[in-house]
Protein backbone atom coordinates (compact mmCIF):
# COMPACT_ATOMS: atom_id res chain seq x y z
CA UNK A 1 0.00 0.00 0.00
CA UNK A 2 1.38 3.71 -0.99
CA UNK A 3 1.56 6.35 1.53
CA UNK A 4 -2.02 8.00 2.70
CA UNK A 5 -2.42 11.51 1.91
CA UNK A 6 -6.21 12.16 3.08
CA UNK A 7 -8.42 10.25 5.50
CA UNK A 8 -11.88 10.69 5.78
CA UNK A 9 -13.11 9.58 9.07
CA UNK A 10 -16.67 8.87 9.75
CA UNK A 11 -17.46 11.83 7.94
CA UNK A 12 -20.93 12.58 7.94
CA UNK A 13 -22.52 15.21 5.35
CA UNK A 14 -26.07 17.60 5.56
CA UNK A 15 -27.55 19.24 2.86
CA UNK A 16 -29.82 21.86 4.01
CA UNK A 17 -32.96 21.27 5.92
CA UNK A 18 -31.14 18.27 7.50
CA UNK A 19 -30.98 15.61 4.85
CA UNK A 20 -28.38 13.17 5.33
CA UNK A 21 -25.99 12.62 2.14
CA UNK A 22 -23.01 10.76 3.56
CA UNK A 23 -23.68 7.98 5.93
CA UNK A 24 -20.52 7.57 8.27
CA UNK A 25 -18.04 7.41 5.53
CA UNK A 26 -14.47 6.00 6.42
CA UNK A 27 -11.29 6.04 3.32
CA UNK A 28 -7.86 6.66 2.41
CA UNK A 29 -6.80 8.85 -0.69
CA UNK A 30 -3.47 7.60 -1.24
CA UNK A 31 -0.67 9.91 -2.26
CA UNK A 32 -0.03 10.69 -5.84
CA UNK A 33 -2.29 8.01 -7.22
CA UNK A 34 -5.89 8.16 -8.73
CA UNK A 35 -9.11 7.42 -6.89
CA UNK A 36 -12.25 7.09 -8.53
CA UNK A 37 -15.63 7.26 -6.84
CA UNK A 38 -17.91 5.40 -8.84
CA UNK A 39 -21.83 4.72 -7.94
CA UNK A 40 -25.00 5.52 -9.88
CA UNK A 41 -26.60 8.60 -9.29
CA UNK A 42 -27.93 10.09 -5.95
CA UNK A 43 -25.08 7.94 -4.07
CA UNK A 44 -23.22 10.86 -2.80
CA UNK A 45 -19.84 10.75 -4.95
CA UNK A 46 -20.19 14.40 -5.63
CA UNK A 47 -21.16 15.17 -2.62
CA UNK A 48 -17.96 13.53 -1.03
CA UNK A 49 -15.58 14.85 -4.08
CA UNK A 50 -17.11 18.99 -2.71
CA UNK A 51 -16.93 17.79 0.71
CA UNK A 52 -12.53 17.47 -0.17
CA UNK A 53 -12.33 20.99 -0.77
CA UNK A 54 -15.21 22.31 1.32
CA UNK A 55 -17.12 23.25 -2.15
CA UNK A 56 -20.18 23.07 0.49
CA UNK A 57 -20.13 25.80 2.18
CA UNK A 58 -20.60 28.28 -0.49
CA UNK A 59 -24.37 27.17 0.39
CA UNK A 60 -25.25 27.90 3.94
CA UNK A 61 -26.89 25.35 5.81
CA UNK A 62 -24.85 22.46 5.07
CA UNK A 63 -23.19 20.48 7.44
CA UNK A 64 -20.27 18.29 8.10
CA UNK A 65 -19.66 15.67 10.95
CA UNK A 66 -16.59 13.62 11.25
CA UNK A 67 -13.19 14.28 10.23
CA UNK A 68 -11.00 14.84 6.60
CA UNK A 69 -7.60 15.17 7.15
CA UNK A 70 -4.62 16.10 4.81
CA UNK A 71 -1.51 15.59 5.95
CA UNK A 72 -3.09 14.96 9.41
CA UNK A 73 -4.85 18.12 9.39
CA UNK A 74 -8.68 18.04 9.92
CA UNK A 75 -9.80 20.43 6.43
CA UNK A 76 -13.19 20.03 8.00
CA UNK A 77 -11.73 22.84 11.22
CA UNK A 78 -13.58 26.18 10.94
CA UNK A 79 -10.38 28.08 11.68
CA UNK A 80 -9.05 26.79 7.90
CA UNK A 81 -8.40 29.36 5.70
CA UNK A 82 -10.77 28.27 2.38
CA UNK A 83 -8.61 29.94 -0.31
CA UNK A 84 -5.59 27.92 0.88
CA UNK A 85 -7.34 24.82 1.02
CA UNK A 86 -8.44 25.34 -1.90
CA UNK A 87 -5.25 26.33 -3.26
CA UNK A 88 -3.70 22.94 -2.11
CA UNK A 89 -6.81 20.73 -2.96
CA UNK A 90 -7.77 21.69 -6.78
CA UNK A 91 -11.00 21.33 -8.68
CA UNK A 92 -11.70 20.49 -11.88
CA UNK A 93 -15.39 20.90 -13.14
CA UNK A 94 -17.57 18.48 -15.32
CA UNK A 95 -17.85 21.17 -18.20
CA UNK A 96 -15.04 23.30 -19.30
CA UNK A 97 -15.15 26.54 -17.79
CA UNK A 98 -12.24 28.78 -18.94
CA UNK A 99 -12.33 32.52 -17.73
CA UNK A 100 -13.35 35.00 -20.17
CA UNK A 101 -9.42 36.05 -20.47
CA UNK A 102 -6.62 34.66 -22.66
CA UNK A 103 -5.21 31.58 -22.94
CA UNK A 104 -1.89 32.88 -21.36
CA UNK A 105 -3.83 34.91 -18.47
CA UNK A 106 -6.29 31.90 -17.78
CA UNK A 107 -3.18 29.77 -16.56
CA UNK A 108 -0.92 33.39 -14.94
CA UNK A 109 -4.37 34.27 -12.90
CA UNK A 110 -3.93 32.28 -10.07
CA UNK A 111 0.06 32.56 -10.25
CA UNK A 112 -0.80 36.55 -10.17
CA UNK A 113 -2.71 35.48 -6.60
CA UNK A 114 -0.24 33.91 -5.57
CA UNK A 115 2.00 36.74 -5.48
CA UNK A 116 4.42 35.50 -8.71
CA UNK A 117 4.89 39.10 -10.63
CA UNK A 118 8.00 38.66 -12.50
CA UNK A 119 6.85 38.44 -16.28
CA UNK A 120 10.21 36.10 -16.93
CA UNK A 121 8.52 33.68 -14.03
CA UNK A 122 5.28 33.74 -15.20
CA UNK A 123 5.93 33.08 -19.03
CA UNK A 124 7.87 29.76 -17.55
CA UNK A 125 5.32 28.60 -15.25
CA UNK A 126 3.02 29.22 -18.20
CA UNK A 127 4.51 27.31 -20.47
CA UNK A 128 5.73 24.36 -18.01
CA UNK A 129 1.91 24.50 -17.04
CA UNK A 130 1.06 23.91 -20.91
CA UNK A 131 3.45 21.42 -21.76
CA UNK A 132 2.21 19.35 -18.45
CA UNK A 133 -1.14 18.58 -19.71
CA UNK A 134 -0.05 18.60 -23.71
CA UNK A 135 -1.56 21.69 -24.67
CA UNK A 136 1.92 23.45 -25.37
CA UNK A 137 2.23 22.40 -28.90
CA UNK A 138 -1.88 23.89 -29.92
CA UNK A 139 -1.52 26.98 -28.62
CA UNK A 140 2.05 28.46 -28.21
CA UNK A 141 1.51 30.17 -31.08
CA UNK A 142 -1.81 31.79 -29.76
CA UNK A 143 -0.97 32.33 -25.64
CA UNK A 144 -3.31 35.99 -26.18
CA UNK A 145 -6.39 35.17 -27.72
CA UNK A 146 -9.36 34.34 -26.26
CA UNK A 147 -9.54 30.88 -24.31
CA UNK A 148 -13.28 30.95 -25.54
CA UNK A 149 -11.44 29.73 -28.99
CA UNK A 150 -10.28 26.28 -27.94
CA UNK A 151 -12.26 23.40 -28.58
CA UNK A 152 -14.05 21.34 -25.68
CA UNK A 153 -11.87 19.07 -25.06
CA UNK A 154 -8.71 21.73 -25.32
CA UNK A 155 -10.52 23.92 -22.72
CA UNK A 156 -11.15 20.98 -20.48
CA UNK A 157 -7.11 20.28 -20.52
CA UNK A 158 -6.58 24.49 -19.93
CA UNK A 159 -8.87 24.07 -16.99
CA UNK A 160 -6.45 21.39 -15.50
CA UNK A 161 -3.87 23.62 -16.39
CA UNK A 162 -5.04 26.44 -14.66
CA UNK A 163 -5.96 24.15 -11.73
CA UNK A 164 -2.34 22.89 -11.67
CA UNK A 165 -0.45 25.87 -12.50
CA UNK A 166 -0.69 26.41 -8.23
CA UNK A 167 1.27 23.49 -7.61
CA UNK A 168 -2.00 21.94 -5.80
CA UNK A 169 -1.08 18.50 -3.81
CA UNK A 170 -4.45 17.08 -4.27
CA UNK A 171 -6.84 17.83 -7.52
CA UNK A 172 -10.67 17.14 -7.65
CA UNK A 173 -12.35 15.51 -10.77
CA UNK A 174 -16.02 16.29 -11.16
CA UNK A 175 -17.01 13.73 -13.82
CA UNK A 176 -14.27 16.05 -16.63
CA UNK A 177 -15.14 14.39 -19.50
CA UNK A 178 -18.44 13.42 -19.28
CA UNK A 179 -19.31 16.92 -21.81
CA UNK A 180 -16.33 15.75 -24.39
CA UNK A 181 -15.93 13.69 -27.18
CA UNK A 182 -14.23 10.14 -27.07
CA UNK A 183 -11.37 11.59 -29.02
CA UNK A 184 -10.46 14.47 -26.25
CA UNK A 185 -11.94 11.77 -23.61
CA UNK A 186 -9.25 9.64 -24.41
CA UNK A 187 -6.41 12.53 -24.14
CA UNK A 188 -7.74 13.77 -21.22
CA UNK A 189 -7.31 9.90 -19.33
CA UNK A 190 -4.08 9.66 -20.57
CA UNK A 191 -3.73 13.02 -18.93
CA UNK A 192 -4.99 12.15 -15.58
CA UNK A 193 -2.83 8.89 -15.97
CA UNK A 194 0.72 11.50 -16.93
CA UNK A 195 -0.61 13.97 -13.65
CA UNK A 196 -0.29 11.51 -10.97
CA UNK A 197 3.05 11.55 -11.35
CA UNK A 198 3.28 14.59 -9.08
CA UNK A 199 -0.33 14.59 -7.71
CA UNK A 200 -2.78 12.62 -5.68
CA UNK A 201 -6.55 12.56 -7.89
CA UNK A 202 -9.55 12.38 -6.82
CA UNK A 203 -12.35 11.54 -9.28
CA UNK A 204 -15.94 11.24 -9.90
CA UNK A 205 -17.36 9.84 -13.01
CA UNK A 206 -20.08 8.32 -13.97
CA UNK A 207 -18.67 6.36 -16.77
CA UNK A 208 -17.49 2.94 -14.80
CA UNK A 209 -14.88 1.87 -17.88
CA UNK A 210 -13.33 5.13 -17.30
CA UNK A 211 -12.87 4.17 -13.07
CA UNK A 212 -11.92 0.85 -14.63
CA UNK A 213 -9.14 2.38 -17.08
CA UNK A 214 -7.96 4.73 -15.14
CA UNK A 215 -8.18 4.79 -11.49
CA UNK A 216 -5.64 2.78 -8.99
CA UNK A 217 -8.32 2.59 -6.03
CA UNK A 218 -11.74 2.60 -6.95
CA UNK A 219 -14.73 3.44 -3.69
CA UNK A 220 -18.41 2.29 -4.92
CA UNK A 221 -20.99 4.07 -3.03
CA UNK A 222 -24.41 3.61 -2.39
CA UNK A 223 -27.59 5.62 -1.62
CA UNK A 224 -24.69 7.83 0.84
CA UNK A 225 -22.81 4.91 1.99
CA UNK A 226 -19.43 3.53 0.74
CA UNK A 227 -19.97 0.11 0.30
CA UNK A 228 -16.44 -1.29 -0.95
CA UNK A 229 -13.03 0.32 -1.17
CA UNK A 230 -10.44 -1.43 -2.45
CA UNK A 231 -7.69 -1.50 -5.49
CA UNK A 232 -8.91 -0.91 -8.90
CA UNK A 233 -7.75 -4.43 -10.10
CA UNK A 234 -9.82 -6.00 -7.38
CA UNK A 235 -13.00 -4.13 -7.80
CA UNK A 236 -13.13 -4.79 -10.98
CA UNK A 237 -12.67 -8.26 -11.11
CA UNK A 238 -13.54 -9.97 -7.79
CA UNK A 239 -15.32 -7.18 -5.55
CA UNK A 240 -16.14 -8.50 -2.38
CA UNK A 241 -19.57 -7.15 -1.62
CA UNK A 242 -22.61 -8.58 -3.86
CA UNK A 243 -23.72 -5.14 -4.25
CA UNK A 244 -20.78 -3.67 -6.09
CA UNK A 245 -20.80 -7.57 -8.28
CA UNK A 246 -24.01 -5.77 -9.17
CA UNK A 247 -23.20 -2.84 -10.36
CA UNK A 248 -20.24 -3.34 -12.06
CA UNK A 249 -21.70 -5.70 -14.05
CA UNK A 250 -24.46 -3.58 -14.92
CA UNK A 251 -27.15 -5.43 -13.02
CA UNK A 252 -28.50 -1.48 -11.93
CA UNK A 253 -27.34 1.78 -11.71
CA UNK B 1 -4.54 4.48 -26.08
CA UNK B 2 -4.00 3.72 -22.31
CA UNK B 3 -4.17 -0.38 -22.64
CA UNK B 4 -1.39 -0.38 -25.20
CA UNK B 5 1.12 -0.17 -22.18
CA UNK B 6 -0.66 -3.31 -20.88
CA UNK B 7 -0.57 -5.02 -23.94
CA UNK B 8 3.24 -4.48 -24.54
CA UNK B 9 4.05 -5.88 -20.67
CA UNK B 10 2.19 -9.19 -21.06
CA UNK B 11 3.74 -9.44 -24.35
CA UNK B 12 7.30 -9.11 -22.95
CA UNK B 13 6.23 -11.53 -20.13
CA UNK B 14 4.60 -14.14 -22.62
CA UNK B 15 8.49 -13.56 -24.47
CA UNK B 16 10.29 -14.55 -21.78
CA UNK B 17 8.56 -17.87 -20.92
CA UNK B 18 8.54 -18.86 -24.55
CA UNK B 19 12.27 -18.49 -24.33
CA UNK B 20 12.52 -20.57 -21.17
CA UNK B 21 9.90 -22.95 -22.58
CA UNK B 22 12.75 -23.33 -25.71
CA UNK B 23 15.20 -23.94 -23.64
CA UNK B 24 13.77 -26.39 -21.23
CA UNK B 25 12.79 -28.39 -24.23
CA UNK B 26 16.33 -28.16 -25.91
CA UNK B 27 17.96 -29.55 -22.60
CA UNK B 28 15.38 -32.04 -22.40
CA UNK B 29 16.31 -33.44 -25.50
CA UNK B 30 20.05 -32.45 -25.73
CA UNK B 31 20.25 -34.71 -22.66
CA UNK B 32 18.91 -38.16 -24.23
CA UNK B 33 20.59 -37.45 -27.57
CA UNK B 34 24.19 -36.36 -25.66
CA UNK B 35 23.71 -38.93 -22.73
CA UNK B 36 24.54 -36.42 -20.44
CA UNK B 37 22.52 -36.01 -16.93
CA UNK B 38 24.27 -32.27 -16.62
CA UNK B 39 21.59 -30.92 -19.29
CA UNK B 40 18.94 -31.95 -17.30
CA UNK B 41 20.21 -29.42 -13.97
CA UNK B 42 17.59 -26.82 -14.52
CA UNK B 43 14.52 -27.94 -15.82
CA UNK B 44 12.80 -28.55 -12.57
CA UNK B 45 13.08 -25.11 -11.60
CA UNK B 46 12.69 -23.64 -15.00
CA UNK B 47 9.47 -26.06 -14.38
CA UNK B 48 8.35 -24.16 -11.40
CA UNK B 49 9.22 -20.94 -12.63
CA UNK B 50 6.77 -21.24 -15.57
CA UNK B 51 3.95 -22.04 -13.58
CA UNK B 52 4.23 -19.04 -11.12
CA UNK B 53 4.68 -17.42 -14.20
CA UNK B 54 1.12 -18.75 -15.96
CA UNK B 55 -0.57 -17.94 -13.36
CA UNK B 56 0.85 -14.03 -12.58
CA UNK B 57 -0.01 -13.83 -16.72
CA UNK B 58 -3.67 -14.87 -16.37
CA UNK B 59 -4.37 -12.81 -13.96
CA UNK B 60 -2.82 -9.80 -15.40
CA UNK B 61 -4.62 -10.53 -18.59
CA UNK B 62 -8.20 -10.86 -17.53
CA UNK B 63 -7.45 -7.77 -15.04
CA UNK B 64 -6.70 -5.90 -18.44
CA UNK B 65 -9.84 -7.33 -19.81
CA UNK B 66 -11.81 -6.06 -16.87
CA UNK B 67 -10.58 -2.80 -16.40
CA UNK B 68 -10.10 -1.59 -20.53
CA UNK B 69 -12.60 -3.11 -22.09
CA UNK B 70 -10.59 -4.10 -24.91
CA UNK B 71 -12.76 -4.84 -28.50
CA UNK B 72 -11.20 -5.91 -32.21
CA UNK B 73 -7.78 -6.05 -32.36
CA UNK B 74 -7.22 -5.61 -28.51
CA UNK B 75 -10.14 -8.37 -27.80
CA UNK B 76 -8.33 -10.88 -30.27
CA UNK B 77 -4.71 -10.02 -28.52
CA UNK B 78 -5.73 -10.63 -25.26
CA UNK B 79 -8.38 -13.51 -25.92
CA UNK B 80 -5.38 -15.31 -27.60
CA UNK B 81 -2.87 -13.94 -24.48
CA UNK B 82 -4.52 -16.28 -22.66
CA UNK B 83 -4.46 -19.31 -24.80
CA UNK B 84 -0.84 -18.53 -25.65
CA UNK B 85 0.36 -18.24 -21.63
CA UNK B 86 -1.38 -21.86 -20.97
CA UNK B 87 0.29 -23.65 -24.00
CA UNK B 88 3.84 -22.30 -23.03
CA UNK B 89 3.08 -24.01 -19.83
CA UNK B 90 2.48 -27.11 -21.51
CA UNK B 91 5.68 -26.95 -22.99
CA UNK B 92 7.25 -26.54 -19.89
CA UNK B 93 5.13 -29.54 -18.61
CA UNK B 94 6.38 -31.66 -21.73
CA UNK B 95 9.67 -30.61 -20.78
CA UNK B 96 9.55 -32.07 -17.46
CA UNK B 97 7.95 -35.23 -18.65
CA UNK B 98 10.82 -35.64 -21.35
CA UNK B 99 13.85 -35.04 -18.48
CA UNK B 100 11.76 -37.47 -16.18
CA UNK B 101 12.14 -40.09 -19.14
CA UNK B 102 15.53 -38.97 -19.94
CA UNK B 103 16.81 -39.55 -16.00
CA UNK B 104 15.43 -43.22 -16.48
CA UNK B 105 16.97 -43.56 -19.96
CA UNK B 106 20.23 -42.55 -19.09
CA UNK B 107 20.30 -45.17 -16.60
CA UNK B 108 21.18 -47.88 -19.21
CA UNK B 109 23.90 -47.72 -22.26
CA UNK B 110 22.50 -46.07 -25.12
CA UNK B 111 20.48 -48.78 -27.65
CA UNK B 112 21.76 -47.18 -30.89
CA UNK B 113 22.71 -43.36 -31.84
CA UNK B 114 20.58 -41.58 -32.35
CA UNK B 115 19.65 -39.88 -35.97
CA UNK B 116 15.82 -39.46 -36.36
CA UNK B 117 14.91 -38.33 -32.66
CA UNK B 118 17.84 -35.13 -32.65
CA UNK B 119 16.20 -34.35 -36.54
CA UNK B 120 13.01 -34.41 -35.00
CA UNK B 121 13.77 -31.93 -32.03
CA UNK B 122 15.54 -29.74 -33.86
CA UNK B 123 12.44 -29.15 -36.75
CA UNK B 124 9.96 -28.90 -33.88
CA UNK B 125 12.43 -26.41 -31.70
CA UNK B 126 12.55 -24.55 -34.79
CA UNK B 127 9.11 -24.42 -35.46
CA UNK B 128 8.49 -23.43 -32.00
CA UNK B 129 11.28 -20.44 -32.68
CA UNK B 130 9.64 -19.34 -35.72
CA UNK B 131 5.81 -19.45 -34.13
CA UNK B 132 7.37 -17.50 -31.33
CA UNK B 133 8.91 -15.06 -33.59
CA UNK B 134 5.42 -15.01 -35.40
CA UNK B 135 3.91 -13.95 -31.69
CA UNK B 136 6.40 -11.54 -31.27
CA UNK B 137 6.11 -9.73 -34.72
CA UNK B 138 2.61 -10.87 -35.64
CA UNK B 139 3.64 -12.04 -39.02
CA UNK B 140 0.93 -14.37 -40.08
CA UNK B 141 2.90 -15.24 -43.15
CA UNK B 142 6.03 -17.26 -40.67
CA UNK B 143 3.12 -18.60 -38.46
CA UNK B 144 1.24 -20.18 -42.19
CA UNK B 145 4.42 -21.81 -42.42
CA UNK B 146 4.87 -23.63 -39.14
CA UNK B 147 1.89 -24.85 -39.61
CA UNK B 148 2.76 -26.25 -42.90
CA UNK B 149 5.85 -28.11 -41.27
CA UNK B 150 3.35 -30.11 -38.45
CA UNK B 151 2.80 -32.92 -41.20
CA UNK B 152 6.84 -33.55 -41.17
CA UNK B 153 6.72 -33.92 -37.36
CA UNK B 154 3.82 -36.53 -37.31
CA UNK B 155 5.66 -38.88 -40.04
CA UNK B 156 9.21 -38.62 -38.07
CA UNK B 157 7.14 -39.86 -35.18
CA UNK B 158 5.80 -42.88 -36.93
CA UNK B 159 8.89 -43.40 -38.31
CA UNK B 160 10.51 -43.82 -35.01
CA UNK B 161 8.58 -45.59 -33.12
CA UNK B 162 8.49 -48.13 -35.94
CA UNK B 163 12.24 -48.37 -35.61
CA UNK B 164 11.62 -48.41 -31.92
CA UNK B 165 9.19 -51.79 -32.41
CA UNK B 166 12.04 -53.51 -34.75
CA UNK B 167 14.54 -52.70 -32.14
CA UNK B 168 12.40 -54.47 -29.14
CA UNK B 169 11.29 -57.39 -31.10
CA UNK B 170 15.13 -58.06 -31.82
CA UNK B 171 16.25 -57.52 -28.02
CA UNK B 172 13.51 -57.26 -25.52
CA UNK B 173 16.56 -56.14 -23.13
CA UNK B 174 16.21 -52.90 -25.03
CA UNK B 175 12.01 -52.58 -23.81
CA UNK B 176 12.25 -50.85 -20.96
CA UNK B 177 14.49 -47.67 -22.74
CA UNK B 178 12.71 -48.15 -26.00
CA UNK B 179 9.27 -47.31 -24.45
CA UNK B 180 10.33 -44.80 -22.40
CA UNK B 181 12.08 -43.14 -26.03
CA UNK B 182 8.50 -43.62 -27.89
CA UNK B 183 6.81 -41.61 -24.98
CA UNK B 184 9.93 -39.01 -25.68
CA UNK B 185 9.11 -38.52 -29.28
CA UNK B 186 5.48 -38.38 -28.27
CA UNK B 187 6.08 -35.82 -26.26
CA UNK B 188 8.20 -33.94 -28.93
CA UNK B 189 5.42 -34.31 -31.20
CA UNK B 190 2.55 -32.54 -28.86
CA UNK B 191 5.25 -29.98 -28.60
CA UNK B 192 5.44 -29.21 -32.44
CA UNK B 193 1.14 -29.57 -31.98
CA UNK B 194 1.30 -26.53 -29.18
CA UNK B 195 4.06 -25.09 -32.05
CA UNK B 196 0.76 -24.85 -34.33
CA UNK B 197 -1.51 -24.21 -31.87
CA UNK B 198 0.40 -20.94 -31.46
CA UNK B 199 0.96 -20.44 -34.96
CA UNK B 200 -2.86 -20.78 -35.19
CA UNK B 201 -3.13 -17.91 -32.58
CA UNK B 202 -1.64 -15.49 -34.51
CA UNK B 203 -3.21 -15.68 -37.43
CA UNK B 204 -6.84 -15.00 -35.33
CA UNK B 205 -4.81 -12.14 -33.83
CA UNK B 206 -3.65 -10.79 -36.67
CA UNK B 207 -5.95 -11.05 -39.31
CA UNK B 208 -9.58 -12.42 -37.08
CA UNK B 209 -9.69 -15.93 -38.45
CA UNK B 210 -10.21 -19.24 -37.03
CA UNK B 211 -8.11 -21.87 -37.98
CA UNK B 212 -8.54 -24.86 -35.74
CA UNK B 213 -9.03 -27.76 -37.03
CA UNK B 214 -8.56 -27.21 -40.69
CA UNK B 215 -5.96 -27.48 -43.07
CA UNK B 216 -3.92 -24.30 -44.10
CA UNK B 217 -4.52 -24.78 -47.90
CA UNK B 218 -7.88 -24.55 -47.17
CA UNK B 219 -7.05 -21.20 -45.68
CA UNK B 220 -7.08 -18.88 -48.34
CA UNK B 221 -4.58 -17.17 -46.53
Amino acid sequence: MSDIRMKVKNLKFYYTGEKLALKNINMPIYNKKVTALIGPSGCGKTTLLRCFNRMHDLYPGNRYEGEILLDGKNILDKNVDLMELRAKIGMVFQKPTPFPMSIFDNIAYGLRLQGIKKKGELQDRVEETLKNVALWEEVKDRLNVSAFSLSGGQQQRLCIARTIAVRPDVVLFDEPTSALDPISTAKIEELLVELKKNHTIVIVTHNMQQAARISDYTAFMYLGELIEFDLTDTVFTKPNKKLTEDYISGRFG
Amino acid sequence: MLIEPKLKEIRERLLTMADLAQSMIDSAIKAIVEHNLEHLKYIKTNEEKMDTMEVENESLIITTIARYQPEAKYLRMLAMDLFVNRDLERIGDHAENIKEHAESILQKPKIKEYVDLPLMSELTINMLKDSIKAFAEMDADLARDVIKRDGKIDALEDQIIRELYTYMVEDPSTIKVALRLIDVVKNVERVADIATNLAEEVIYMKEGKMLRHQEVDEDKG
